[in-house]
Parts: C-alpha cells; structure tokens; sequence
C-alpha cells in the first residue's frame, strides 16, 4: 500500500509525528501495554517504549514491519516490541492493552477498512479505562474556489487541443474524490463541522451527514474541501484544515463543472461514505440556492459512478449472475489445490507448466505465478490452522 | 402490489448504466443487482415516475411481446426490486 518514501514523509512530517508522540507521552503510563496498529515502519513503538511502556504489540501487514523490527532492535526495545505480521482483525493477542494507537487515516478517517480495525481492536483487546489514540476525528468541509485542482481534471475531457469528443471520460473524472492541497484563501463559506468520528464509541464505519454552508463571497465554486481535526489524546490536535503543512492533503469532492457564486447563496451537501467490500463508496449530493431559495444548481455524484466499468463487469458482480469461471480461475484453482504442504513450488510449477503449455513458456514462468500465489495466501506466522 | 402503484427509489441506492444494460448498488448491503435491457427499461419508467400499469404499456410498445408476459415480468421485477429494498412501492 505505500512504499518506502510515503512512510519516510509521515515520519519526516514534524507535526504529525510530534503530535502523536505528545499523544502517546500523555496516555502511556509506566508498565502500561500499548496495541499499534499499522505501525508501518515502527516508529510509534519506539516512543511508546520511550514513555515506559512495558510491552508494545505491533501490527502490520506489509512486508515493512522487517524495517520496523530491524528499527526495534537498533533502539533496544526488541524485547519489549512484539510484532505480528498480518491484518489486525485476524490477529489474537495475548493480553489486554492499556493503549491503543493508530493513525490508518487517508485524506479522512475513511480509508479502506481502517474504522472496521480499530473498532474491533477496542472491543477485542482495550482493557477497561484503556485509552485510544485517537480519540476522535471532527470532519469539516467548505465550499471552495479550487481552478487549479478542478482544470487538472476537466481539460483532458472537455477542452482538448486535439479536436475530439473526449467527453465520456468525464463522468469518472468528475465522481472522483482527489486529494488537494487547497489554502485557506480558497474557501468561499466558513467551515462547518459536519461530522465526527468517536473512535472511543463508534460502532459503525459508515458516515452519513448533511452540510449547510453559506458563501462569504462572490467567486467560482468548483466543489468541496473537506478535512479533519483529530483529538488524539485531551487537547493534543492534529488538523488537516487547508493551509496546514500535514503529509495528508485535504479530500476535493469534486463538482462537475465551476458554479457561479454570490456571498448570501446557500450550498446543501448530503454525504455519506459507506464501507463496500474493501473500500469506501463516497457519495455526495450538492445543490445551491440562492438567498431566496431559487436553486442554481444540483449534482448527485458518487464514486460508483467513477468507477472505470465494462458491461461484462457489471454482470460479473451482480447478484443474479451465474458464475463461470475462467482459465485464469482454472490455473490459480489447479495451484492452490497443491499447495497442502505437500509439494515445492517447484513441483508445483512443474504440474501447471505441463496442463498449461499454452499460457506458460516453461516452468520458470510457471513458478513466478505459483510464487505470487504462495506470497499471498502463504500462512502467516502464528496463524492457527 | 398491484398496477395502480408507483415506486420510489431510496436514497441508498445508486444506478449506473452502461449500454442497454444497469447494475444498481445497494450502499445498505453492499451488493449489486445487474437488469438486462428490459429490466433496464421498466427501471427508468419506474424511475420516471410511472405507474406499474403505464410500465407495461410502455413496455408492450417498445417490445415484441404478449401483454400477459410483459405483465407478469413487470410485475415478477417490481416485486423483486421491492423484496431486495431497491425500490419503494407507494
């Protein structure tokens, strides 16, 4: 999910990183157990150990937590790091924790499955009193005069220099959420706090809000900012509002094309972001009125509707669909049927390469499948069978 | 449910069309729900605001079929929708 240089830019961002550690210097007690989830490259451990934790469980399901236990062993807390390689939701602790961290956010702490994790890390292993760090993420949003970030995506579609009718890309250009950045100077309305995340009680990981924001302004509105305010531990706050210099960037729910407007106009925004498979469907009605109510204009858009999607795919995903598998399936079917700890990949490869000589050119192709195959559905360490 | 019935379509559930054929995705579920071409039309005329009984006028229209079928499809689809929370019936 990142690389290397995304996690050398969250640990190099000041802010965030000294935020979390003036979190974790308030919340830590000396002997308490801290749960980490996500520690990517393990700098969160090393502070909580600095705090006087007696015992820090660090998760993380990429290949970087061997640079975390690497950075555990250089700072001399590789006895008192345990580290679990996997999801966190398939991983059993021994104990109860005292602590809870985590920082799973993207743009918005609706990020792939990260409000499912941490909320099943606090009911499976919070001990009672235990402390989550963060405790809660405040949501705001603002209508915003944004040429730059909203040319970036219309142009290629709408006004090429070439000549053609480039327009059906635009439908998925204009319901996707991108990433900003966009300066305070770019907001034509106050901001307005529409949502929060209490990650001490949330149950869901489903956002529903409305938004009612009145511009300040006259100007060109070409959609909406929206950002965070997390309360990681009593007063210590991280905001991601425009303008501040945080590695997150703000979200840009985009709107199709620019809308004109006057300081007095209304601008409703219905939102809602909901947890579909493994990521979040983000979907955001917006209209604007003016002072007296005419309304200028209304978009409905989602990232459904972002989505690049072929008639064949839609079939394949419906519900009334009667599956059939294709060669492809055959072939990863043929090679997981194997791999009951019985045989080498090699052996492996071995079979696949003489069922399907038509698809690979020999069994050194064959085994880079098969050894795809066994790097993502190996058993990781301390997985029960 | 009978003809005279209209339906209503939640605002949990988003429709995307691609060619002559739709898959609506249900945000309360999670899951999808494919129509073929004449599902994908009795959707927009549902969706247009037209009662059941205008639907398979429409339908018998616009498709080489005897008004008992295009009914009980009609129907058989309205109840469906309805069953699966894609549609309101009012």
């Amino acid at each position: 999910m990142y690389n290397i240089d995304d996690y050398g830019d969250m640990i190099a961002d000041r802010q965030r990183t000294g935020a979390f550690a003036r979190a974790l210097e308030a919340a830590v007690r000396p002997g308490d157990v801290v749960l980490d989830i996500g520690t990517g490259t393990g700098i969160f451990p090393l502070f909580a150990c600095r705090f006087g934790a007696s015992r820090v469980h660090a998760i993380e399901s990429a290949p970087h937590i061997q640079v975390a236990r690497e950075t555990a062993a250089a700072n001399g807390v590789q006895e008192r790091v345990i580290f679990h390689e996997g999801s966190s939701r398939r991983i059993e602790l021994p104990e109860r924790v005292d602590v809870i961290v985590s920082d799973l956010r993207g743009q918005l702490p609706m990020f792939r499955q990260s409000l499912l994790a941490i909320i099943d890390a606090r009911r499976r292993f919070l001990a009672p009193g235990g402390r989550i760090i963060a405790e809660r993420d405040d949501l705001w949003m603002a209508p915003v005069e944004a040429p730059n970030l909203a040319k970036a995506f219309r142009q290629p579609w709408c006004e090429n220099p070439w000549g053609f009718d480039l327009s059906a890309g635009l439908p998925l250009a204009a319901n996707t959420v991108a990433r900003g950045p966009v300066g305070a100077q770019q907001l034509l309305a106050a901001p307005m706090l529409y949502a929060a995340v209490d990650y001490v009680r949330a149950e869901t990981a489903e956002l529903q809000a409305r938004a009612q924001m009145r511009i300040e302004r006259d100007g060109e509105a070409d959609g909406l900012a929206t950002w965070f305010d997390a309360v990681l531990f009593e007063d210590i706050v991280l905001s991601n509002a425009p303008g501040a210099p945080l590695s997150y960037g703000q979200a840009f729910l985009r709107w199709p094309k620019a809308v004109k407007v006057t300081a007095g106009d209304i601008v409703e925004v219905d939102v809602r972001a909901d947890l579909v498979g493994t990521d979040y469907v983000w979907s955001w009605q917006s209209t604007v009125r003016r002072a007296q109510g005419t309304v200028v204009e209304s978009f409905r858009q989602s990232t459904f509707l972002g989505e690049p999607m072929t008639p064949s795919m839609m079939q394949a995903i419906s519900s009334r669909h009667v599956p059939d598998l294709g060669e492809d399936g055959d072939v990863d079917r043929l090679v997981l049927e194997h791999m009951r700890g019985r045989n080498s990949l090699g052996q492996i490869a071995a079979v696949l390469a003489a069922r399907y000589p038509h698809r690979f050119a020999g069994e050194a192709e064959a085994l880079r499948h098969v050894a795809e195959l066994s790097l993502r559905y190996r058993r990781m360490p301390g997985e029960s069978r | 449910m009978n003809l005279d019935d209209r339906a209503a379509i939640p605002p949990e559930v988003l429709v995307r069309q691609l060619g002559e054929e739709t898959v609506i995705l249900d945000l309360a579920s999670g899951t999808y729900f494919g129509l073929d071409e004449s599902g994908t039309r009795i959707w927009q005329l549902l969706q247009q605001g037209a009662t059941l009984r205008e639907v398979c006028n429409a339908m018998l229209a616009e498709f080489d079929a005897a008004p008992q079928d295009i009914e009980r499809d009609v129907l058989d689809l309205a109840r469906e929708l309805s069953g699966r929370g894609l549609i309101r019936i009012a």
